[in-house]
């Protein structure tokens, strides 16, 4: 025995300590009633849990008039857009899917495995009775995915393009949602994007274009070679990181006409602004508590070898410093996502003023629980799906394992 | 004097110099912004001279003309701008302040739960902060207001709660402390007797421990407070228990449904994220105070209350420090329920006046004093008990 636990070569069970078999009963009392505490914990947890249960399902099956959600879906997804354009819609989730797909199919990962639930949960939802349209649409954009997640698999040399495309796309997308497309498909007012639509547009496009904004800001505090930059930097973040979102979009709404000259922008835009600052300055303080972690001996390290600053930052200390933000950037952007529902300041309506829209429809009066229900279900899916992504993301980096 | 000239030839020209640089680069960026901001400042003004109004503080002066629902301190509608301003500063503070101390709590609760060893505790403290975390806190305190006190029976068929607490539509009535001309005499005394008890347990029973000599003040005063109570031919402070009358309740404490749900909702959000901060610090205590603790033969209560918590709360503060300011921020939603708060004042005087760009500034002062005055606070705790190193 001696000379195999001194061996290198031990299997790992060997050095763990056994696990005990235990019945049920053990268990439960172990876990249940370990002392007099323990006992009174569950008794009030399961008082608790049986009057939520009972008070949630009396409503859900007695009272609650779910009908609202399956009558009023256009409303929740889209919003004001006009009903005829709303294939352009329709196209640019199936153009969005199908490069997602393509993505998903050379790095795999947990991008392909949400992209084949999605896939797969559309294909579904395409043999509900939704109208003609939306199913044909539905089966549609499961197979863009399918078919696109199929012609990259395994194409490792598509990689790097499956990134760039994006510049792209994202254009094409805007041009076809909005842009005029020939006498019969008019332009479209922005102010016809709502519903789950602007939520994921405000938020997609605050996070691509507050990230590097954020981290140039985080590396101009971090700065102490450039003391006005740094300065300057730290003013913007700390004056708007004081302040409500709810003030900053107040402000782009009242305040921005007043210092553009004359110059008209569009209100979408103007919020979108608000919420790239706020994201950014945010996003800022969590890289720069990733620069923070980056020992000195790395700057001197890359300095000795002969790399210029600009080197130094782009190659070595960045990487390291977004690596070690991972868990704080993503609730960043879990925080932004929620923050979205905000745009009801500047009258614009959301996923959440939508819902606000239906229930306050003399049609659908006393359905608000129902309503903010499904709402909530929508946000804590997507949240809840972020960030099983970025635990896995964070697996794969390796982080906390060193 | 050949070796002088040398080294400048191999010294780099002045456009590589990096030290030059660095000045040219910073004074490009400082005339890039000041170019920048003069053009903001030019239009800002070109649109006001077009406006007809002028920069300046003096509207604040002006009569107000609009109700404000409820406050803490007295307003009538034709005071001044200023006096609304106070009442919605004062609103947001006392939302804040009552929102912070019961979310903390929650979060302490939940956050225990979470780490205990019981299992039906754990998870289902873990389901509540996983629906809370996951779901705008707009939706919460709109959930609260519409689809749960909006919903509630109206007043004359209020839930009662032992006959004290009534909730109703219109919010939540608590009985209150009515006090008499007797309070402070009554106060005096107690203190007074407390100060000397300590003092002679002092001086005639030194060997008497801490606990001990607490016990017998505790005693001595509660005996003089309930003598006071009898002696005095009115009571010190009476409980006020709201009473129902024709159309309202009368007496007591009223709290109104917009500020019951925009208490709920931020206690119930930021109450969430505070289970995380608590259970990620006491994570963070390394497992090996535990065992020294019980190794040194303290018992299980002792470990948690004299080692555990001392460090857990170290780590704590800054993470809650965030979290009360975040809280505070949040408050400025109750414009979408409709509490008189200091965001919602400020934009009915927006409405009322056109004076955005004052306003602003004012909102934005007033915010980053209140982030300013909390983190200052917190930083003062941080002090305190932070580990003291060499």
């Amino acid at each position: 025995m001696p000379s195999s636990l001194s061996s290198p070569l031990i299997e790992e069970e060997k050095v763990l300590p056994p696990t005990e078999k235990q019945s049920p009963l053990a268990w439960v009392r172990r876990n249940l009633f370990d002392s007099w505490l323990s006992t009174l914990l569950t008794l009030v947890s399961a008082l608790v849990l049986a009057w939520a249960i009972s008070l949630f399902w009396n409503w859900a099956f007695t009272q609650a008039r779910w009908e609202v959600i399956p009558a009023n879906l256009k409303i929740f997804a889209s919003g004001t857009y006009p009903s005829s354009q709303l294939w352009r819609v329709w196209a640019v989730l199936g153009i969005v899917l199908a490069t997602l797909g393509v993505a998903g199919g050379t790095w795999g990962g947990v991008l392909l495995h949400y992209l084949i639930l999605l896939g797969a949960a559309m294909g579904l939802a395409a043999f509900l009775p939704l109208g003609t349209q939306s199913q044909g649409w539905l089966a549609v954009c499961s197979g863009a995915t399918f078919a696109a997640i199929a012609l990259s698999r395994g194409r490792e040399s598509w990689r790097l393009a499956s990134i760039w495309v994006w510049a792209l796309i994202l254009p094409l997308c805007l041009e076809l949602l909005l842009g005029n497309l020939g006498p019969n498909w008019p332009a479209v007012r922005t102010e016809q994007l709502s519903g789950l639509l602007l939520t994921l547009i405000l938020a997609a496009a605050a996070m691509i274009i507050g990230f590097p904004i954020g981290v140039l800001l985080a590396l101009g505090r971090a700065n102490r070679a450039l003391p006005v930059i740094r300065i300057f930097c730290t003013l913007v973040i700390e004056l708007v990181r004081g302040v409500p979102l709810t003030t900053i979009l107040f402000a782009a709404w009242l305040l921005v006409p007043f210092f553009l000259g004359g110059i008209s922008v569009n209100l979408i835009i103007r919020a979108e602004v608000a919420f790239i600052l706020f994201t950014a300055v945010y996003v800022a303080e969590d890289v720069r508590g990733g620069l923070q972690s980056i020992p000195l001996g790395q700057l001197e390290a890359a300095r000795a070898l002969g790399l210029n600053p600009f080197q130094v930052t782009a190659l070595v200390i960045l990487p390291q410093a977004l690596r070690a933000a991972v868990p704080a950037l993503v609730n960043e952007f879990l925080t932004l996502f929620k923050d979205t529902s905000l745009v009801f300041i500047v009258g614009l309506i959301d996923l959440l003023q939508a819902g606000r829209v239906v229930f306050t429809n003399p049609n659908w009066l006393g359905t608000q629980r129902e309503v903010l229900f499904f709402i909530g279900l929508i946000y804590f899916i997507c949240c809840f799906a972020m960030a099983y992504a970025a635990q896995q993301v964070e697996k794969a980096l390796g982080l906390g394992k060193r | 004097m050949t070796s002088l000239s040398d080294q400048s030839h191999l010294r780099p020209p002045w456009w590589r110099n990096e030290r030059i640089l660095k000045v040219l680069l910073q004074v490009a960026f400082v005339v890039a912004v000041l170019l920048v901001f003069g053009i903001l400042a030019q239009n800002l003004l070109a649109s006001m001279r077009r406006l007809g109004i002028s920069l300046g503080f003096r509207f604040l002066g002006n009569s107000a003309n609009f109700g404000i629902t409820e406050g803490l301190i007295p307003y009538d509608p034709s005071e001044s701008y200023l006096k609304a301003l106070a009442v919605g500063a004062v609103n947001t503070l006392w939302l804040s302040a009552v929102s912070i101390v019961l979310a903390t709590a929650m979060g302490f609760v939940l956050g225990m739960a979470r780490l205990s060893s019981n299992w039906l505790a754990r998870q289902l403290a873990t389901v509540i902060t996983e629906i809370f975390r996951n779901v705008p806190v707009l939706l919460i305190v709109i959930f609260w207001y519409q689809g749960v006190i909006l919903t509630l029976p109206g007043v004359r068929n209020s839930l009662s709660i032992g006959g004290l607490v009534f909730i109703n539509q219109r919010g939540v009535k608590l009985p209150g402390l009515d006090p008499s001309g007797w309070l402070v005499p009554a106060l005096a005394i107690v203190i007074a007797a407390g100060w000397g008890i300590r003092k002679l347990l002092l001086a005639r029973r030194p060997e008497l421990g801490s606990r001990q000599r607490n016990l017998w003040v505790a005693a001595g005063v509660a005996l003089l407070a309930v003598a006071c109570w009898v002696l005095f031919p009115e009571p010190p402070v009476r409980l006020d228990v709201p009473v129902l009358e024709r159309f309202n309740f009368r007496g007591g404490i009223q709290l109104s449904a917009e500020f019951t749900a925009m208490m709920l909702g931020l206690v119930t959000y930021t109450g969430c994220y505070i289970a995380e901060v608590v259970r990620g610090s006491f994570l963070a205590v390394p497992r090996g105070q535990w065992e020294a603790a019980r190794a040194v033969g303290l018992s299980e209560l002792q470990t948690f209350r004299l080692v555990i918590v001392p460090q857990a709360l170290r780590i704590m503060i800054p993470s809650l420090n965030t979290q009360y300011l975040t809280l505070i921020k949040n408050s400025s939603l109750a414009i979408a329920v409709g509490f008189s708060d200091l965001f919602n004042i400020s934009s009915t005087i927006i409405n009322q006046s056109g004076r955005s760009v004052e306003m602003f500034a004012i909102l934005m002062a007033t915010y980053l004093t209140f982030n300013l005055v909390v983190s200052y606070g917190m930083n003062w705790l941080n002090a305190r008990v932070k580990l003291v190193e060499r």
